[in-house]
């Protein structure tokens, strides 16, 4: 408690002395060999710097992050294991390959993640046409199923993601690389939701040795109930519980309380058996503009064959669960379980898990009171 | 690119404005957030996160300076993040630079113990009574959560000058703190 207190006072210091301890330098009076000595050195390091970085400067391109890691070659046998490898850019023709026990941006291929211009693709099927591509760094916990078929990827840098897709003719464009590529079922899932493409032709931002999800941009809208999206998207095998910790928030008047709960093993179990136990009808995207409730309870899971990389899920006491998932791509599944069912989840947090804190917050920003803003707010800022 | 021009480019929304300011300050926040969450996945998800919130927030936010603005934002998402974390994953230089600050805070059950406002505003009247080094040290230490080690090889110091600077550095706050009655 005191150091979470501790904790929000230095979060709110002046932004002068964030900035200044940033940039702050030791100041000491350097001989004049040495300083000299020094640009010496440094000019060195520019001059050998641009010369590594020619090839890539060259074409415009990023050069692929320098790994101290072993190189390796992935296939396909190694999805299902706890180590992920991944296959930076091929500029210069060079191929790197990480390995790590985890995603993080150097094991994606380069410019696969790019803020400014993501590299996005379009499978040339009629069946999967539709299908958005999702991050492909989940794919070690998502089993390999059947193969489906051979097809075309068109590959294609974007700076928006509905340009590519509401494109009707892509004719003349000489940016589109067009791929090879395999289409297989993420075992026990329904490919009318979501598949796993292998490329066999090296995209710019892409690698053959990754097998990345592919989601139905329609799902949200054919989804029939809550059992359904879980039965669709194998909820049994990839949904589970990702941190020890639920939020229960509730608001009155714009005043927020909130409290945090841990739980234990065994309530991480029985929490995942409850949520899986549900099932409710879709809400509409009307339904979802004009209501309100008092109560929240939040947590973070992992649902890997919707191919995200972050989820999370919001129940509210009007009866209202939304799933949020994202990725490159982002989807968000509003159902609804019912008011008494909301209550049974809460209250099975609020007497089984251990109140870590639970402090008054005054006049607040935490909570928002109506579902269109948690949208609005769930696709910029995932847990705030 | 200049702090200011990579400000104009979200006002003149172009998706640019974020791979300028990842290009120039992304390292710095990613830094921020691997200290409070101690690895580099949910580092990365945070700062993925504080992007998009700084997307959203400038405008209408023009900050004066956006090095801190948005460095603000990945310490609040990363902190947020670290209260929802696993207890075994809960061992971060961010923890253990404020188990080693909250000892040098007054402690006080009463109901007029301050509340953060107070304390926040107590922390910037002392910043201020500091010299350069000092601030800069305390504020990379507790703020920015940096180990001892890494301000020493970063600033060109022995680790323990960096240790005896910020052991003082803390008596000097307790003592600020009490002679103004502010306990927690």
């Amino acid at each position: 408690m005191k150091k979470e207190k501790i904790s929000e006072a230095l979060q709110n210091i002046d932004e002068q002395y964030i900035e200044k301890a940033a940039n702050y330098q030791k100041k000491r009076s350097v001989l004049p060999i040495v300083k000299w000595g020094g640009l010496a050195a440094s000019l060195a390091i520019v001059i050998t710097g641009t010369a590594l970085l020619m090839p890539y400067l060259d074409q415009g391109m990023t050069p692929p992050p320098v790994t101290n890691e072993q190189t390796t070659t992935a296939n396909a046998n190694e999805i299902g294991t706890e180590t992920h490898h991944a296959t930076n850019g091929t500029a210069g023709g060079e191929t790197h390959t990480t390995t790590t026990t985890w995603w993080n941006s150097s094991t994606v291929a380069t410019g696969e993640t790019a803020w400014s211009e993501q590299y996005f693709a379009r499978i040339q099927d009629d069946t999967y046409g539709n299908y958005k591509p999702m991050r492909a760094f989940q794919l070690y916990e998502a089993p390999l199923g059947n193969k489906l078929t051979d097809v075309t990827v068109w590959g294609f840098w974007s700076q928006a993601n509905n340009d590519f897709f509401e494109a009707e003719d892509y004719t003349g464009n000489e940016q589109i690389e067009y791929l090879r590529a395999e289409v297989y079922e993420i075992k026990g899932v329904s490919p009318d939701v979501a598949v796993l493409v292998k490329y066999l032709d090296q995209g710019d931002a892409l690698t053959t040795t990754h097998y990345y999800t592919f989601v139905n941009k329609d799902v949200e809208n054919q989804l029939t109930s809550l059992r359904d999206f879980y039965e669709k998207f194998n909820a049994e095998s990839y949904f589970r519980v990702k941190y020890e910790t639920v939020l229960i928030e509730s608001v009155k008047e714009a005043t927020s309380k909130e409290g945090y709960y841990q739980l234990s093993t065994k309530n991480i179990e029985e929490l995942r058996d409850l949520i899986l136990s549900l099932d409710g009808r879709v809400v509409s995207d009307e339904e979802l503009s004009d209501w309100s409730f008092s109560k929240q309870m939040s947590f973070d899971f992992h649902f890997d064959s919707t191919g995200a990389y972050s989820s999370y899920a919001g129940v509210f006491d009007n009866g209202y669960m939304i799933l949020n998932v994202h990725s490159t791509n982002y989807f968000s599944f509003a159902f609804d379980i019912g008011k008494e069912n909301a209550e049974m989840l809460m209250n099975y947090i609020e007497e089984n898990a251990t109140l870590r804190h639970n402090e008054e917050f005054g006049e607040t920003v935490h909570m928002l009171t109506t579902a269109t803003e948690i949208v609005v707010e769930t696709t910029s800022c995932e847990n705030d | 690119m200049e702090d200011k021009k990579i400000v104009d480019l979200f006002f003149e929304r172009k998706e640019s404005a974020i791979a300028e300011l990842s290009k120039k300050h992304g390292q710095l926040f990613r830094k921020i957030a691997y200290n409070v969450l101690g690895n580099d996945a949910d580092a990365e998800e945070c700062i993925n996160d504080a992007y998009f919130a700084v997307w959203n927030t400038i405008p209408p936010n023009r900050p004066y300076s956006i090095l801190s603005f948005v460095a603000k934002i990945v310490r609040n998402i990363a902190v947020t993040r670290y209260h929802h974390q696993t207890a075994e994953k809960r061992n971060s230089f961010y923890d253990t630079a404020l188990d080693e600050i909250s000892d040098y805070i007054p402690s006080d059950d009463h109901t007029d113990s301050a509340d953060t406002t107070e304390l926040s505003e107590a922390f910037n009247a002392f910043l201020k009574t500091l010299n350069e080094e000092d601030c800069a040290l305390f504020v990379k230490r507790y703020w920015y959560s940096e180990s001892v080690t890494d301000i020493a090889k970063n600033l060109e110091m022995t680790p323990h000058y960096v240790s005896v600077k910020l052991s003082r550095v803390r008596e000097k706050l307790r003592k600020f703190l009490e002679k103004r009655g502010i306990s927690i």
